[in-house]
Formats: C-alpha cells, structure tokens, sequence
C-alpha cells in the first residue's frame, strides 16, 4: 500500500487526501477472512484529476460511478481505489437479465433445509467491502431498484422474508458505465442521482506513454511514441463509429509488445491482439488499414526494445 | 443502416484519409484508387495530411481555377505530386512510417510501370508519367535519365514543407506559367467539373481512360438519385371498371393469387367499397418461375423490368456484401436488447430462486430440490412484425436501397426469432396489388430482392385489404405494422364519391390522404399496431401526420430505414408495456 501511495504521490494526487484514505484504511480493518479480495496493484491508473475527485468522493461517504468509453481505465481505476482504501472487493457484471436474486442472494437448499445464499452486494454491504457494479447501464431499471435504498442515506437493504441489512460504515458502490456503443443505454434518473459520477476522460497521450514506459522500461520511446498514436486513432476511429471498439483496446497494445518482445513481429502481434479482437472481416480490413498507416509490419524487438 | 452509401473500398479509402487528418468532419474531394479498384494507401495518407496541414479550400480554389484549360487532369497530377512531397516533409518527423511507405508507393510505380501495355502508354500524358518516373527514382535513390526542362520541372515540383496552401498554391501557379503557359487568372473557371471530386492518376492507369474508375463524387453527391418520381394524371376521364384481361395481365405480371376464390371474393366484398367500389384487389405470393410464358409488349415489359431490377438489387447486395452483413448483426443485437429490455424473461424452475410455496412439500416428501423459480434463458416475444412496402413508381429511383433496406430488417427479426412478414402494395389497372415477399414462416429472406416499382399507389385500400388478411393470420400475437411510404397517396383510379358512381374525385390530395387516415385508424382499432416511417417530400409532412399521428419517423436518407425501424419498434414497445 505504501507503494501505491508513493506513486500517488509522484503523480501529484493531493496529499491530505492520501492520508484521509491511509486513515480510513487505519480506521476500518478488513476482516482477515477476505484480505485475499483486495486486489494488489498490477497497473496503476495514470491522472492526478481523476483519481482526487474519486478519493475525494469515496472518503465523503458517497458511492460512485465511473463512466466513459472503452478503455479510459474504469475498472483498472476500481481496482486501485479498493487497494488504496484497503477493501476487499465484490464484482458483479451486468446484463440485461440482471436480477434482484443475482445480486442480492437467492434461496437454496443445502440438503436440510432452504437457506439463502448471499449475493455479492449483500456481502459487501456486511463486510464492509467495495462492491463493483460493472456495466451497470447493462441491466433493465427495474431490477436495480432493489439497490436504490442500499445507494441512498439509507443505507439498507431489505431482503424480504429475511433480514433488513445496513450497510457497513465502509462498503462503497462503485459503477462503471460504458456508453456510445450499440447495446448500451442510459441510466435511469433514479439511479444515476445515487451516484456521484466521474466522466472518464481517455487517457492522455503523455500518460499513455508513461504507462508503456513502466511496463516497458526499455521500450524505443520513439517506437512507443507511435503506438501510442496508433492507440488514440483508432479510439478516434471508434468514436466516429468507423470500427466497434473492440479495437481500442489499452490491454491488446501491452499485450502486442509483450508479443514482440517475444520474438513476433510487429505485425504479427498487433493482428493477434488488436485487428483479431473484432470478427468482422471487413473492420478488420479497416483496423489493418489504420496500423499499417503508423506501425511497419516488421519490425522486431531489436528494434522496439533498445535498452 | 448502410452507413454510407458507398462502396467498401471508398470507405477504406476514407478511412485512410480521416486517419491521417486526424478528423472525420470532412467529406474528403479525393480519393485515390489502385487500377485493381482498392485503395491506394500512400496517396489516401497524402490526401488525408494535405487535409491535416493545408487550407484545402485553397487548393481547391487553384484546382477551379484552371478547370477549364484541356490539361486540367495533367495539372491535378502534377500538383498532386507537388503537394505530396510538401506533406511528407511536414508530417515524416510525426510519422517515420511514412519514408518506408514511400518507398513502397515508389517500388509499386515501377512495376506497374513495367506492367503497363503499348496502349496504355500512348494513352498517358507523357510529362506527368516522366515527372513521376523522377519522382519515384529519387525516393529509391535510383538514377533517371532526364531532360534538362523535365528535371528543372520536378525539382520545382518539390513543394517545401515549409510551404502553406497559399504557399503551395503560389508554387504551382508558376509552375504553371512557367512550363505550360497557362495563367490560371486568365482562364473561365469550367463549371463541368464542378462537384465532381478527383483523384489521382496513377501508375498503369491509362490517363485518358474513363474517369468513372478514378473519379468518384461525394457520398452527398448522388444527383438526384433520392428524389422522388410523382406520375400524374390523364384529365377528364370517366370511371373504367377493371376487366378480366386487365386481372388477366396483373396475374401474368404478378403472380397468380395465392388466396382461394373463394376468400378472394370475401376480401373484395369487404375492403372494395365506398371510394373503393370500383377498384379490385390481388393478393399474390409473386410470379413462380414456371409460371414463365411468352410475354409481348406491355407485360413483357414489366417482367423484364422485374428480372433486371432483381439482379441488380441481388448486384447491390453482393457489393455491399459486407456492409449488409455488419449492419444485420448490429441491428440483430440492437432489437435483441430492445425486446429483451420489454418482455420478461419466462421464469424456469431450479434449484435457486424464490421458492415457489404450492411446490415446497416436493422437498420433503420427494427431495425434490426443484422448487423455486429463477429467471429462464428464453423470452416470451409475443410479437409479429409486418413491413409493408410502397412499390409504386415514386420509388423508381431507389429500388435496390429499399431492398436491401427490407433485407437487414427482415434477416435481423429472424435471427432474433421475431415472424416477419415483408409485403409491397401499388395498384395497377384499378386493381391493387398486395404481394408477398416473405411470409412469417420462412427462413430465407431471399425474395425481397423481387422489389421492383411500378404502377401507383392507393394506400387505403392496401391497408384495409392487409388489416382483413394480418386479421386472418395473426392468432395471439401482437401485430406490429411499419409502413414504408412518402405520404401522398395517389391512383388513376378516381374515388367514387357515391354509390352510383356519377361523382368522381381523383383519388389525391385532401380525398386520399382522409381515406388512408381511416383506414390507419381502423387498423389500430383492429389491434395492429401501425407506424409510418417516412420518406418523402416536405410537402407532404402534413399528410403523414395526418394519416400516423405521431406514430411516424422522418429518414432523410434511405439508408436509415433500419434504424428508423428500430426507434419505431421502440417507441411501439413502450406503448405495449404501459398498456400491460
């Protein structure tokens, strides 16, 4: 932890901030039996504005929901938020059947008797956990209402026919909204008010730099200089609804160098992790296109790695 | 939902041109194209970063102005190869790709160079083929054999990146005074060219040669391809009842009746009344091959007319083979999430959920541990959609978009197992023709690409005579009616203002549009839940609100029918689920 608050610190992230969240970490101890669901720091979400107003909200007390396009960093963001608090995380993925069962707990039968099994938001609301809310424009309004009292000054959840639970002092809901594409749909008011909501802004090209830099250490910083380019054409690209964004894909771009650190070529390891990710021929030709106007197709890690 | 109406290859080369400008708020005025007919992806880059670093309003000016001289496609070329070089000396610093990019463009000339046939070459302006001989030598570092006025030329024609439009713009206005004694003030700006958008010649090309394959307009600038056809009427006319040789002819053109006589009859006693007391009907299924029999003169016509539309609707298809497919699955997923946002997923048992209390002594009496209810993998989607299509003349025009348009639409319900059922309507001879393209309980799609148009259109009666038949067909489900139309319902056929038949009205205007309002009316009364989407001219705005209410969405485009479709089905499911 100490780690990442020092890397915090290096980006510039307000200071008293930082300590509000080491007191908070001091202040709410996360139950041992689940300290293998705090997440550890791979990737470190880059953007000093970002991360105060995220800290800033999650130490008033308030949930949060994180939206933008694809790859801006939402969920790396999650992550890092839970690490920096200290708090074991519960992810739920949404889609349009989402239920109140699904989320909150369902009833079973162990064998004996019918006995309810906990649901995700359940667990974090009792252990004081973040609770992950993915996609969450994904589901249908009317199952979420169930998560309308746990969101507000309320604090509670109602299970009908068991308990009524209040939400622990440090469980956070934190929800990630993707939108611009086919398939996605707005958050109803009633829901979106419950949130404090942070529009991701697409990574910058200096922090995109940055970060292929600490993955990279010896990468050519002219080599990385184009992919990062490559990286904001075909978000462009996307945005302009030319591609889907399935291309736009900050994990495929590190996964290519991995690649190519590897013994791939250029090319060969950008079509494996960038151009396959879609499965529409011809958007892969549009993808092949817009690499092939900015990375040459052969080239190799004597050339990308210099160091 | 084809999201532009162009080509594959024109989008790509599109694309290489947004990319390298770094913005796609621009139609771009040129794009370059390899013989083989793809694009040409150095030159595209180079278009795309004039875009980025030159005022192209400027340039295009200077292109105007020396339009009208006879070498006006030499100039294009030759400015081209200046602006290319002023490009790449701005941009190689931002892009190093571009040098290796080069070098393949330069490498790629010689070989088509070599390539290129005795005629092509006496075809070729032998100064742009020289200045790019010079050109593509120096990039490869190669020597070239020259003149002394051809070398003088190419290194005037190696625009500095430091140059801007204005500057570029000053280089080649010398250029031109100097070696071709043209001065561009003194020459008429030529009008034939304008709007007309170029690209480049390139290497084994034959520079005279059609510009079709080079030349290619703005996605906007399609002429007056969307405007609509409106037929008009013969004056002074008195009733004339349909005969048998005229049923005889709509038969032979349509397709024999695909409904009994006996219903045939039913179906005429109760839609052709009133205005319609004159008119007949035709229920079809289309024209079965062996139905084919010798044909003269006006039938010949329209089944040849038929024929050839549907290969070209088939052509269209294939062309955008790609284009159709990438819509079909977006929109599939598009209403798949609508249908599933507006109908419950039917519950199934299992071993978690919310207990179900009738069945819990199953637990203790058998173990039975399948007593609760969770939410099931399949929709209840109690829902036909039925498109309805204005084949009559007003559509000559845009045949193969509609097709095609009705095609994505029809293969995105099916692939989300929604029946779809996809019929035109025109009247011809007094009698209005419903043919069936595609019946809900058919896979393939295949027949919409029969579409053709011909005849007129009398929208009140198509909509009666398809309320009785979607009546007859539709069992539980609920009818969902998305009409494709301009709103202006129109037919030789005079309306019959009363029963005698003494006083005619043309069936038009003010008389047209109420009697199709009606009929709308009487459809929704029926259940069937009708909207419109329209496309058509402003004129007729009022008319379409009329007839639909607010049930209706304007498409400027026809290639927003599809999604059109879509708010409709939106906008209907909603109603639905409130009603619930």
């Amino acid at each position: 932890m100490a780690e990442l608050t020092e890397l915090l610190e290096k980006e510039g992230v307000d200071k008293e901030l930082l300590a509000g969240a080491a007191e908070f970490r001091k202040a709410y101890l996360a139950d041992p039996d689940f300290a293998d669901r705090i997440p550890e720091v791979s990737a470190l979400y880059y953007g000093k504005t970002v991360w105060e107003e995220a800290v800033a909200v999650l130490l008033s007390g308030r949930n949060l929901l994180l939206a933008g396009p694809k790859a801006t960093g939402k969920n790396l963001l999650c992550e890092n938020l839970a690490a920096l608090f200290g708090r074991p995380v519960w992810n739920v993925s949404f889609h349009i059947g989402t239920d109140a069962a699904g989320l909150i707990g369902t009833d079973t039968f162990d064998g004996e008797k019918v006995s309810f099994r906990k649901g995700p938001v359940y667990m974090s609301a009792e252990k004081g956990g973040f609770c992950i809310l993915d996609e969450i424009n994904m589901a249908r309004n009317e199952s979420l209402a169930v998560l309308h009292a746990a969101l507000d000054h309320r604090r509670i959840i109602d299970v009908p026919g068991y308990d009524l639970i209040r939400v622990d002092r440090a469980a956070r809901f934190i929800a990630t909204m993707n939108y611009g594409y086919a398939g996605t749909r707005d958050l109803n008011e009633a829901l979106s008010s419950r949130f404090a909501i942070i529009t991701m802004p697409q990574i910058t090209e200096e922090n995109m730099l940055r970060l292929l830099q600490r993955n990279f250490p010896d990468i050519s910083e002219r080599i990385a200089g184009q992919f990062v380019k490559l990286f904001g054409e075909l978000a462009r690209k996307a945005e302009k609804s030319e591609i889907s964004d399935r291309a736009v894909d900050m994990r495929g771009m590190l996964d290519a160098l991995d690649l190519i650190r590897q013994g791939l070529s250029s090319g060969q390891a950008l079509e494996l992790t960038i151009v396959s990710k879609t499965f529409d021929r011809y958007e892969q030709t549009l993808i092949r296109d817009c690499i092939g106007s900015r990375i040459p197709a052969d080239l190799d890690r004597s050339l990308v790695f210099t160091g | 939902m084809i999201k532009r109406q162009y080509s594959g290859n024109e989008r790509r080369a599109r694309n290489y041109i947004w990319n390298a400008a770094g913005r796609y708020d621009f139609e771009p005025s040129f794009l370059a194209f390899s013989p083989d007919g793809s694009p040409d992806m150095y030159y595209n880059l180079v278009i795309g970063l004039a875009y980025k670093w030159l005022d192209m309003e400027v340039i295009q000016e200077c292109i105007k102005g020396y339009s009208a001289s006879r070498s006006a496609e030499e100039f294009d070329d030759l400015f081209w190869l200046g602006l290319e070089n002023c490009v790449y000396e701005k941009e190689i610093g931002e892009r190093p790709v571009l040098e290796k990019l080069r070098r393949e463009k330069a490498e790629a000339w010689f070989k088509s160079a070599a390539d290129m046939s005795r005629q092509q070459m006496e075809m070729q302006s032998m100064t742009v083929y020289e200045q790019q001989m010079i050109r593509w030598s120096k990039v490869l570092g190669r020597f070239c054999h020259a003149g002394g006025r051809s070398l003088a030329l190419a290194g005037r024609l190696l625009f500095s990146g430091s140059l801007d439009a204005e500057g570029a713009v000053g280089e080649m206005t010398g250029i031109l005074l100097d070696f071709f004694r043209t001065d561009i003030s003194r020459l008429k700006e030529g009008g034939e060219r304008k709007g007309i958008l170029f690209a480049l010649s390139l290497p084994g090309l034959p520079w005279k040669a059609p510009r079709q394959r080079l030349f290619l307009r703005t996605g906007d600038g399609r002429g007056d391809l969307d405007t609509n056809v409106r037929l008009g009427h013969t004056m002074n006319r008195r009733v004339r009842l349909p005969s048998g040789p005229d049923m005889d002819f709509v038969r032979a053109a349509f397709g024999e009746p695909s409904l009994p006589e006996r219903e045939m009859t039913a179906l005429e006693e109760d839609c052709c009344r009133d205005l319609h007391a004159a008119c007949r009907l035709h229920v079809t299924d289309g024209v079965k091959k062996e139905q084919g029999r010798e044909a003269f003169g006006e039938l010949s016509g329209i089944l040849k007319r038929a024929a050839d539309q549907e290969k070209v609707n088939r052509r269209f298809v294939s062309d955008n083979a790609l284009l159709i497919h990438e819509s079909i699955r977006e929109l599939s997923a598009r209403l798949d999430l609508l249908f599933a946002e507006y109908f419950r997923r039917m519950p199934e048992r299992g071993r978690s959920g919310s207990l179900i209390p009738e069945k819990a002594y199953r637990l203790k009496v058998f173990r039975d541990p399948s007593v609760f209810y969770r939410e099931g993998t399949l929709t209840e989607r109690n829902v036909e959609v039925t498109l309805l299509l204005d084949a009559s003349m007003s559509r000559m025009n845009v045949q193969e978009i509609i097709a095609s348009e009705a095609y994505i639409m029809a293969e995105s319900l099916e692939k989300i197992h929604i029946p779809v059922r996809v019929l035109t309507f025109r009247t011809i001879r007094g009698i209005t023709v419903l043919e069936r393209l595609r019946n809900t309980k058919e896979k393939s799609s295949g027949r919409i690409f029969r579409f053709f148009s011909g005849g007129w259109n009398r929208d009140g009666l198509a909509f009666r005579a398809l309320g009785s038949l979607l009546e007859a067909e539709r069992g539980e489900k609920e009818q969902l009616l998305i009409v494709l139309t301009d709103a202006c319902p129109n037919d030789d056929m005079p309306a019959l203002m009363d029963p005698s038949g003494r006083a005619l009205k043309e069936y038009e205007g003010v008389t047209a549009v109420s009697d199709t309002e009606k009929a709308v009316h009487d459809l929704r009364k029926a259940g069937i839940r009708t909207a419109a989407v329209f496309f058509g001219s402003v004129s007729h705005l009022e008319n379409v609100q009329q007839i639909y209410g607010k049930e209706y969405v304007r498409i400027r485009k026809l290639n927003r029918i599809a999604d059109a479709a879509q708010d409709l089905i939106r906008m209907t499911l909603q109603e639905m689920t409130l009603q619930i």
